[in-house]
């Protein structure tokens, strides 16, 4: 054999041997993700072994802050141990992630919405809108709940300028006194507002939920450099979690025993969530908008530069590859 | 007369030398076994296993990992009662008089001494969890959190940077640029509940 054969017998190999390698790297994935029955379609893709069966070792890795997952994303860049994939992170974490990133962020798909969880808990005397006017509203303010709450007074011709807004934690609500003078209202997510109906009986009512207003998101987000250096991997993980989110919405009593084994809930607690949640995996009409109304708001609030223009916030490339009948034909969202 | 001196110079050297000795032991029993073990996220199982041995307890979770629960030799903050007693009696009988601490010597080296052996063969153990990942990765520091529905809030901007962001650089004059800038402002701080 001349050496010339050798030579390239050898490049041969070590090409081999780097792509079989880098096969097998790309096969490991790090999501991070938070401990809610919106995000089922995870846990059943985790439990079922549909990440396997798309060649793929999943970790997920619960998280009870978005915020601390998408630290850990921005932190890992260049690490080998404990490089996260993906992370599962409210829509307006999303958003802000992806302007403080300067677009390297990017949206791969929302997973799933809920509209019922978020709840306008009034005192018994406030039977509409219009009777809020002027009327202090406390809720977590910068919060999709404050979102919800800008929603509803607009479509009711309001504005935050028409009430007094109050800055409180959504758990404040069960030390609240309906019969006081400061807080007409309060907007939080379940399942305060179950728990405070439960504690304060006819002294208060439900008035509204964001239904018709808006929606709160869980979205699989990543670096856009990750997505270009591992290209295919989003398109599996998205299969796989199309499996998840099927199964979820067919075997309720699966995502029940999940949240008992994994975190140890009581099934009343996931079972009110599950109820809740639209799992969705596309990008239809009411996501473009409530991301443009979600866009607007936050730029409104300050939260997002004027300029900002959050059309590349998603990356739709793997979607459209996998589900393309799952993506709204504007399926970007744009300013109002 | 100085050979005299010298046994008493030697006997005081031993015992000082004793005394000091079995504090030195005493004290030694608060340097075995660890304080609650930590490592950084995403330590390979087997590495845990290494320093802590095979876990008492192991539960499979339902995503492919699993809580493994360790026991480990706890790292004792102070002497046990005996230990300390003895070394409360020295410090007692070196202050009311040299003679009383000399003569209580050879009753209290070897109960300092049999005190810091029983603290030895005593030994007291903890217990600590650790979460692993499918992979066998270290996840969590005890179980997986609980579950929670978690409404990440976004910051309030400072005043400041909210007035600044409403401010377009408008010429000085430009009513309509200055009204844009009020009715801006105004909003930004309704959203933020500042009256």
């Amino acid at each position: 054999m001349s050496r010339c054969s050798v030579a390239v017998a050898i490049v041969a190999i070590i090409l081999w041997v780097s792509a079989a390698w880098a096969g097998h790297e790309d096969g490991r994935v790090l999501v991070l993700a938070p401990p809610l029955a919106r995000a089922d379609a995870l846990w059943m893709a985790a439990a079922r072994g549909f990440f396997k069966d798309e060649g793929l070792s999943v970790t997920v890795r619960w998280v009870s802050s978005g915020r601390e997952a998408l630290q850990a994303l921005k932190e890992s860049r260049d690490k080998q141990a404990g490089a996260v994939a993906f992370v599962v992170v409210g829509e307006m974490l999303a958003l802000d992630a992806w302007q403080s990133t300067e677009g390297e962020f990017a949206v791969v798909a929302p997973l799933a919405r809920d509209a019922d969880g978020y709840v306008v808990v009034a005192r018994a005397t406030v039977r509409s809108p219009d009777a809020l006017r002027a009327a202090g509203i406390a809720t977590q303010l910068g919060s999709t709940a404050a979102w919800v709450l800008g929603e509803y007074l607009r479509a009711h011709g309001m504005s935050e300028r028409d009430v007094a807004l109050k800055h409180e934690p959504p758990e404040a609500i069960l030390s609240w006194d309906p019969a006081g003078p400061d807080i007409a209202a309060f907007v939080v997510r379940e399942p305060y507002a179950t728990r405070a109906l439960q504690k304060n009986g006819d002294a208060v009512h439900r008035l509204a939920t964001a239904k018709g207003y808006a929606h709160g998101y869980l979205v699989l987000g990543a670096s856009r450099r990750y997505l270009r250096e591992h290209a295919g991997v989003a398109e599996r993980l998205l299969r796989a979690l199309d499996r998840g989110r099927r199964h979820a919405a067919e075997h309720r009593d699966d995502v029940i025993a999940f949240a008992r084994d994994m975190f140890g809930t009581e099934p009343a607690v996931v079972d009110a969530d599950y109820a809740a949640t639209e799992r969705l995996l596309g990008v239809d009409p009411t996501v473009v908008s409530d991301m443009r109304n979600l866009v607007h708001w936050m730029k409104e609030a300050g939260l997002l530069g004027a300029t900002a223009d959050p059309r590349t916030l998603f990356e739709l490339g793997p979607l459209r590859a996998t589900f393309p009948e799952r993506l709204a034909a504007d399926d970007a969202p744009t300013t109002r | 007369m100085s050979a005299r001196l010298g046994v008493h110079l030697s006997v005081l050297s031993l015992l000082v030398l004793g005394a000091g000795c079995s504090t030195l032991i005493v004290a030694a029993s608060t340097t075995l076994g660890q304080d609650t073990p930590v490592y950084p996220s995403y330590t390979a199982r087997r590495l845990v296993e290494d320093k802590l041995g095979k876990p008492v307890a192991v539960t499979p979770l339902p995503d492919g990992g699993v809580v493994a629960t360790y026991r480990y030799r706890a790292r004792v903050a102070e002497p046990n009662a005996v230990g300390r007693g003895t070394v409360s009696a020295e410090l007692a009988a070196m202050r009311l008089d040299p003679r009383i601490w000399l003569l209580l010597q050879p009753l209290l080296i070897p109960t300092a001494t049999g005190a810091a052996i029983y603290a030895v063969f005593d030994p007291q153990y903890q217990r600590v969890t650790f979460g692993f990942g499918p992979d066998d990765d270290l996840l969590y520091l005890g179980t997986p959190p609980a579950y929670g529905p978690d409404d990440d809030a976004l910051a309030a901007p400072t005043i400041g940077a909210l007035r600044k962001s409403c401010w377009d650089g408008p010429e000085s004059g430009d009513s309509a640029a200055e009204r844009r800038y009020v009715e801006c402002v105004t909003t930004r701080f309704a959203v933020w509940g500042l009256q």
